[in-house]
């Protein structure tokens, strides 16, 4: 590169970034918007913006390290559960294929996940140690396939996830990726399936 | 009178919190939602099966760009303003004449912007 094309591509660069910048800072602002809808108090507002903006920024740091962008979905489950608790993962079993999702992808399943687990925590399998969920992911056609099965050691009565987690689950999840979710409750606990197009949110299957 | 009463608003926005947002602003003011779409082809779809008076477009849909999409809005004269991360340098020359609302935005700002489009020019 010449020193004319080195400014032009700095400048590109520049504008790149602002663009992800502003657009980054608008999600961030509508977030809390949505989180504050749903609060009843200051403090149940500001501990579940904080929780997800927490884990927004650990998707965010696995898609910047990866290089090229992207996010492999065990890595994304390792983050969200670490940042809730050391031992949240000794009540999992996970199952699947190695797969990288697109930067979006990887974005929205990180805050999916978030969401599914604060229930968890709070009102399901999680609440207390003797509960287990089971999640697996595999490829079916040209869908990639997501289960999340509650195995809660008592029956649980049908409990309320936030309206924020809710809405992320059933509406905002499809919406980024053209996908089709259910989020059902059985005596067991929360049952969450999402059919996720490879087109434009997997990168790649097995592995780097 | 509220400031977009009765209007029918596309909102066409990849970022499902953003749009629902968006959406939100369109309501309060009086409006109704059409969408949003959450790329250029379900934009098409609503733009073909419903009534749109003007459509609010974010510029970066999932990595393409919306423009394409203006000329299908020209054809059925709906009038359209930008809501996006990009300020007026990143905008393609031919649409830099449009309402702009620069992310991260005020409410008021992007209810200004849609009144603004919808007005017919003098």
């Amino acid at each position: 590169m010449n020193r004319e094309e080195k400014k032009r591509y700095h400048k590109l660069m520049q504008l790149e970034l602002q663009h992800r910048l502003r657009n980054c800072m608008a999600s961030v602002r509508a977030i809390a918007q949505r989180t504050y809808e749903s609060s009843q108090t200051l403090d149940e507002f500001f501990e579940a913006f904080d929780a997800r903006l927490r884990a927004w920024g650990l998707g965010q740091a696995l898609i910047a390290k990866s290089g090229d962008r992207g996010g492999e979905l065990v890595d994304i489950f390792a983050d969200q559960l670490q940042m809730l608790g050391g031992n949240l993962q000794a009540q999992f079993s996970i199952e699947g294929p190695a797969v990288t999702l697109e930067e979006k992808a990887a974005e929205i399943l990180a805050l999916a996940i978030h969401e599914l687990a604060i229930n968890a925590i709070r009102y399901g399998a999680l609440s207390d140690d003797a509960g287990r969920v089971e999640v697996r992911w595999f490829i079916d056609g040209d869908d990639l396939m997501f289960e999340w099965r509650e195995r809660c050691a008592a029956p649980v009565a049908s409990s309320e996830a936030s309206g924020f987690g809710r809405e992320l689950l059933e509406q905002g999840l499809d919406y980024t990726l053209g996908g089709t979710s259910t989020f059902e409750f059985t005596p067991e606990g929360v049952h969450f399936r999402s059919a996720i197009p490879f087109a434009g949110n997997i990168k790649s299957l097995g592995g780097n | 009178m509220l400031k977009l009463a009765g209007l029918h608003v596309l909102i066409v926005e990849d970022e499902y919190f953003i749009a629902r947002s968006i959406a939100r602003i369109v309501e309060e003011a009086g409006g109704k939602n059409v969408g949003p779409a959450r790329d250029l082809q379900a934009a098409r779809d609503l733009l073909s099966g419903s009534e749109v008076d003007v459509a609010v477009l974010d510029i970066d849909i999932h990595g393409t760009d919306v423009y394409p999409l203006t000329s299908d809005l020209a054809a059925r004269g709906v009038p359209f303003l930008f809501v996006t991360g990009y300020d007026v340098s990143g905008i393609s020359p031919n649409f830099q004449n449009r309402p702009l609302v620069t992310k991260p935005f005020e409410d008021s700002a992007v209810l200004d912007a849609i009144v603004a489009a919808t007005r017919p020019a003098a």
